[in-house]
């Protein structure tokens, strides 16, 4: 493909209707929750939780209600990989990326035993379709295109979200200050914890190089205290001997 | 990180060939031949690289905690060589306990009690050092956890051995073994604080 | 009736135009998620969004502003609205007085609630079948215009003439009108009385709804209204399902007849339907009260002995209305074939009149008494849906018969042995002595066949694959259950059985599908045809209903329909030729709309009196000086060539009757009504009632309810007297986007259930704190009817409102 594709996700018109959801289950034969046999999770209509092997996409709802409800809006955002710009790729079934993923979003799905995630529909793409959860998206509130023009696109509806008042939106990915670049970016309305989003998201593999390197003189120091006992024991030996 | 898949395996291979060897070394009656994978110039080499490989591993636990998401583990590069450090200290501590059944001579005693010693002084160190490193995250400790690594690690596994092994109090016999047993519970400790305080982070 | 026709004025694409959306008595984006979309496109073009509901649903996420009201309480809000535009002198003036019945004077002994405490002149008590479950009734003599000299009658119909000159015997003189709105019998002057007391404070008095919040939608509405602005209003259910649902419905097109917004793009009264073909159902009706196309039922309760007493008793002699003949007579003929002749007033004899109310509601409660045999439920499940339904499931226990044709063994094909009657023991299985039959269905993929949506947009839906083992499609099970009554009915010579014998009934394929198994599946293209409409003698469809005869040479099913099938090569529902991107949106290629494919209804009122676009932002349809004929983006709703100047000719029928000015073809003066003479059995002006239950006395009148509803007072159909303290809190029944309707079609679908596992009930912390209930907690909900047991959702979107403390929904 000569144009990196993504996902612009305008969380400004998402209405929560969940199509997105079902279409990715659908189109990627993910299996359901027990069976469909869920129980309510008492958070607002969110009674998927989280993403992970067997949700590739999870809307989420949060309710932001003053107590006099003089001020009140429900939001909701339809969330996925982030198809961050410098993710590692193959995958041996280690399980590590589960734990690694800034952003939590792979899990084991237990049909197939394999860690699992969004694929952005390889399979669709390949045939130049739209992915499904976009496809389904009744509001556009998920784009899908060339990233160049999705930011573009978003800059634009940010600019106007302003003019109109709505001052506190802005695009969450969209520029390389998170972890420089995700491919799938959001725009929001409220600080990225509220929607359960790291604010400063960190690779994991930053920590490859210091922490082998202080692994490394750690073990040169083990070694030194290895050695230099060594050294005394050796002593000891001959005065053990001597005094035998 | 399949490296540390191999690592594991190569390691297994050349402790194995020790074993092997060591069974050689027993005296066993058709085995001697075996003695080769023990000494001399293969015997040499299959040391070295196995105990480089053993350092790897020792190491390799720790590093791969930090290079995932997770709170406190990913949160300091030194995580592995605090797990190494410890990991040579409850080794040493393990070889005392084994030493002790099998009457080694009161010198190699020494000597590994010796090297625990220091040992342990340098995973106080490490521990002082990864804590610091944490910065602000380090405040989940505390709490609960944060006391269990105080009384667990630092006094039970590190500081209350030290005292034992200068300030001989116990009974002989007991001292060395009840040491090296504290260690290992120390140990101990470190990883289940390390591990579960992260759930809680 | 306001509007006359029962159908969406416009279609959801439009609302794209809309300067300003109100959304009220729907959770639209809950519910109708797709046709939100142009919601959603006509916000980011800048149109507000206003939601007015009881509940902050996802709509109301989405709406600029939201108002918060009390169930049951929309008239009072709309009607503030309306006093609103009228002291305020906000409403389209020239609109209302060219093209609405404002000017048009009322008898003087027309009294309105104003004088009659609530109540409008000819209120008498119910004296028909009590099965009917009235509490009242209306006479609307005295609700009748003044008109030109009163009393000279035209000529009676001579008789046995043609329909023409029976239906000319029905023209009455023009009505009186006075352009400058001043005289007080005019309907402007009684609907500015009529609604002065629906001020600001009483709205907030009456509905809980903050003043201030009602005047910013007060204004919103009427600044986004006029030459150049528009407002939509769309609704659903949350309107409908009242006691007095169609008076909801028409104050809102009275408000929007007020504001100019009828027949222009962006504006209108869009029905939302909750059901794939729910339009279609009522278009080729499943209604009792009416016929194919929406003509009245024959009843024995009117004077519609032969054919010509119905068509004189049911045709008005001016609107379109007045070719009801030929509509009528084409629709017999497709019933009954060529045994429909002029000698046998083509069969009228043989088709099957009303009684009374066979609607759902009566229909259960005689089947509570044992009067109804048997029962098919076909894409309906009465168990789980219908009010009262413990009283509904108990009624299927007294069928000798019940078959159920669905998609999964419903609650109500499994009622004998899994209702809460046979579990908690109030039944026992045992005892009941229904036979039960259960024929699985297909899917829609697995039949042809066409759907009407909520636009009147027939589309055709082509079969994708056979449906597995028994399931066969509905089209398959009437058409083989008719042929096996036919021939039931074939050695009968009873003198009632001849229209069964006589029925058409005859859409066998021509040669059996190759590519199925299913080989008796009928013809669904020839169905189209039956109801399209053809010549009789040479079987040629016919082009549209302008081609409708009254002498048996034509038939049409249902006569809005007819042009859907114009040859046998064009099925139009199947046309998909979208309009290029960047177009006006209307579409006309794609599917085919009922009229005649106009896709917003009564369109000429999108110019002004002169032909011209009331402004070039609101430009839709117009008349073309140089062609002399009506023009634009849609198929003009008014005769073609009829130049705006046209004047009404006063012994003209029919259109005739109707000037270049008067866009309401339907109407028999052709405006749309502010006030309703006719066709409104609960009064000629919306009223706030009270629901039958409500925690607390109509602020607004001493009439509590509405005079006329419908109650079956029994000792299993209690209600709940109003301000009783053991029933406090008002209880709304709703639906989710991830389940459909009752859940019948979806909550057997786990992608579907794992969404929204459990019954649950919303309430405010206010209400649940005191009663110590938790989050999830399991609470017990009872009505004077029922009771059941859902699970708690505490949440802030749920809100007390100040009429009466306390506000309770559950799902
Ligand atoms: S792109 Fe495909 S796989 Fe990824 S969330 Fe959307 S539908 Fe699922
Ligand atoms: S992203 Fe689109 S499909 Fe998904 S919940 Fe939101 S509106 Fe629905």
């Amino acid at each position: 493909m000569a144009e990196p594709m993504g996902f612009f996700t305008d969380t400004t018109v998402c209405i929560g209707c969940k199509a997105c959801e079902v279409a990715c289950k659908e189109w990627n034969q993910l299996p359901s929750t027990n069976g469909g046999a869920n129980t309510l999770s008492g958070q607002s209509y969110d009674n998927t939780r989280q993403l992970d092997g067997i949700h590739w996409r999870h809307v989420r709802f949060i309710e932001q209600f003053d107590a006099d409800r003089h001020d009140g809006r429900w939001l909701m955002m339809s969330d996925v990989c982030k198809h961050c710009a410098h993710a590692s790729d193959a995958c041996n079934g280690c399980r590590d990326c589960i734990g690694a993923c800034p952003f939590g979003v792979i899990d084991i799905n237990p049909v197939s035993g394999t860690a699992q995630k969004c694929t952005l529909c390889y399979d669709r793409m390949q045939v130049g379709l739209t992915p499904a959860c976009a496809k389904a998206c009744p509001t556009e509130s998920i784009k899908f295109g060339p990233l160049e023009e999705l930011r573009r696109k978003a800059r634009g509806r940010v600019a106007q979200l302003h003019e109109r008042g709505h001052t506190a939106a802005y695009l969450y990915g969209d520029d390389e200050k998170i972890l420089g670049g995700l491919n799938s970016f959001y725009l929001l309305e409220d600080k990225p914890e509220v929607y359960g989003l790291p604010a400063d998201p960190k690779m994991p593999s930053r920590n490859l190089f210091p922490a082998s390197m202080f692994s490394g003189l750690g073990a040169l120091m083990v070694g030194l205290v290895g050695l230099l006992s060594f050294r005394q024991r050796r002593m000891d030996a001959v005065a053990g001997r001597d005094n035998v | 990180m399949s490296v540390g898949s191999w690592a594991l395996a190569l390691f297994g291979a050349f402790a194995f060939l020790s074993f092997v060897g060591a069974l050689g070394e027993s005296g066993r009656p058709g085995l001697a031949p075996l003695v080769v994978l023990r000494r001399g110039v293969l015997g040499e080499v299959i040391t070295v690289l196995g105990g480089l490989l053993g350092f790897f591993l020792a190491g390799y636990t720790g590093v791969l905690l930090a290079v995932t998401n997770r709170p406190i583990w990913s949160d300091t590069p030194l995580l592995g060589v605090l797990f190494l450090v410890s990991a040579a200290s409850i080794s040493a501590a393990a070889l005392i306990l084994l030493g002790l059944r099998r009457g080694i001579p009161a010198y190699s005693l020494s000597w590994l009690e010796r090297i625990d010693g220091w040992l342990m002084l340098l995973e106080l160190l490490v521990l002082i050092a990864f804590v610091v490193s944490l910065g602000p995250v380090a405040r989940v400790w505390l709490r609960a956890w944060g006391a269990l690594l105080v009384v667990g690690v630092v006094f039970v596994g590190i500081l209350l051995p030290l005292a034992l092994r200068w300030r001989r109090w116990l009974p002989g016999r007991l001292t060395a073994p009840t040491a090296a047993l504290l260690v290992l519970v120390g140990g101990f400790i470190l990883r289940v604080v390390i591990v579960l305080s992260s759930e809680s982070a | 009736m306001r509007l006359g026709r029962g159908a969406a004025t416009t279609f959801p694409r439009n609302l794209v135009e809309s300067d300003c959306i109100v959304i009220e008595g729907s959770n639209m984006a809950e519910c109708h998620p797709v046709a939100f979309r142009w919601v959603m496109q006509a916000k980011l073009k800048g149109a507000k969004v206003i939601h007015v509901d009881p509940r902050f649903t996802r709509t109301s996420a989405m709406a600029d502003i939201h108002a918060p009201i009390r169930a049951g309480s929309d008239i009072a809000f709309l009607g503030g609205l309306i006093r609103y535009a009228i002291e305020h002198e906000k409403y389209f003036r020239e609109y209302v007085v060219n093209y609405t019945n404002a000017a048009t004077l009322v008898r003087e002994d027309f009294k309105d609630t104003e004088d009659l405490k609530g109540v409008f002149s000819g209120l008498m008590d119910y004296t028909g079948d009590p099965l009917n479950g009235f509490v009242g009734q209306y006479n609307p003599e005295t609700w009748q215009y003044q008109r030109e000299a009163d009393g000279a009658a035209p000529a009676p119909a001579p008789a046995g003439g043609s329909f023409e000159s029976l239906v000319r015997a029905n023209l009455k003189p023009a009505p009186v009108r006075d352009p400058t709105l001043q005289h007080p019998r005019t309907v402007f002057q009684i609907l500015k009385r009529h609604f002065s007391r629906y001020t600001p404070a009483m709205v907030e008095r009456v509905t809980g709804c903050p003043k201030e919040t009602f005047l910013k939608v007060a204004e919103a509405v009427t600044a986004n209204s006029g030459p150049d602005k528009t407002t939509a209003f769309c609704y659903a259910v949350g309107w409908t399902q009242h006691t007095y649902g169609p008076q909801v419905i028409s104050c809102c097109a009275l408000l929007q007849l007020l504001l100019g917004n009828v027949g222009r793009p962006g504006g209108g009264v869009l029905a939302l339907r909750g059901h794939a073909t729910i339009q279609g159902s009522t278009d080729v009706p499943t209604l009792y009260h009416s016929i194919h196309g929406y003509m009245g039922a024959p009843s024995i309760l009117k004077k519609h002995e032969t054919l010509a007493d119905y068509l004189k008793a049911e045709t008005p002699a001016t609107s379109y209305w007045a070719n009801m003949p030929k509509f009528m007579v084409s629709y017999l003929k497709s019933m009954y074939g060529a045994a429909a002749t002029r000698d046998n007033d083509f069969g009228y004899a043989w088709h099957p009149r009303i009684s009374g109310d066979h609607s759902h509601m009566p229909m259960m409660i005689a089947m509570a008494d044992g009067k109804v045999k048997g029962m098919f439920a076909m894409g309906q499940n009465p168990a789980v849906g219908g009010q009262n339904a413990r009283l509904q499931r108990r009624a299927l226990s007294k069928l000798d018969w019940l078959v159920v044709k669905d998609n999964f063994e419903t609650e109500t094909a499994a009622f004998w042995y899994n209702s809460p009657e046979v579990k908690g023991g109030e039944l026992r299985t045992e005892d009941i002595r229904t036979e039960v039959f259960f024929f699985p269905s297909a899917q829609v993929g697995e039949s042809d066949g066409s759907f009407t949506n909520t636009q009147r947009l027939i589309q055709w839906h082509h079969k994708a694959a056979d449906p597995p083992g028994d399931c066969r499609s509905d089209i398959w099970f009437t058409y083989h259950l008719g042929k096996r009554l036919k021939k039931l009915y074939a050695p009968s010579t009873l003198p009632r059985d001849e229209g069964v014998k006589a029925l058409t009934w005859d859409y066998d394929r021509d040669t059996p599908p190759a590519d199925s198994r299913i080989k008796d599946e009928p013809d669904a293209r020839k169905i189209l045809k039956e109801i399209n409409g053809y010549d009789t003698a040479t079987g040629a469809h016919l082009p549209n209903f302008a081609a409708l005869k009254d002498d048996g040479s034509t038939t049409a099913a249902s006569w809005i329909y007819c042009g859907v099938f114009p040859a046998p090569d064009q099925n139009r529902a199947a046309s998909q030729n979208p309009d290029p991107p960047g177009g006006v949106g209307t579409h006309l290629g794609w599917g085919y709309s009922w009229p005649a494919n106009r896709r917003i209804m009564y369109n000429r009122a999108s110019a002004r009196p002169d032909g011209k676009p009331w402004s070039e932002r609101k430009k839709y349809v117009w008349w073309d000086g140089q062609k002399q004929e009506w023009t634009g983006y849609d198929i003009p709703d008014f005769p073609v060539k009829k130049a705006p100047s046209a004047p009404a000719r006063a012994d003209g029928i029919g259109l005739d009757a109707h000037s270049g000015t008067d866009p309401f073809i339907m109407k028999a003066d052709g405006k749309g009504w502010l006030f309703a003479p006719a066709g409104l059995i609960d009064g000629p002006l919306p009223t706030h009632y009270e629901p039958i239950e409500s925690p607390v006395q109509n602020p607004l009148y001493k009439q509590q309810a509405s005079p006329v509803l419908k109650y079956w007072k029994r000792e299993d159909n209690q209600l709940a007297a109003v301000g009783d303290s053991r029933y406090p809190h008002v209880l709304t029944t709703y639906r989710l986007t991830e389940h459909h309707l009752t859940g019948v079609m979806s909550r057997w679908l786990p992608w579907l259930a794992e969404l929204q596992p459990e019954l649950f009930v919303e309430l405010s912390p206010e209400l649940a704190e005191p009663k110590g209930i938790n989050n999830l907690d399991w609470v017990r909900i009872s009505t004077p009817r029922g009771s059941t047991r859902a699970r708690a959702l505490v949440t802030r979107r749920m809100r007390p409102l100040t009429i009466n403390g306390e506000t309770v929904h559950r799902r």
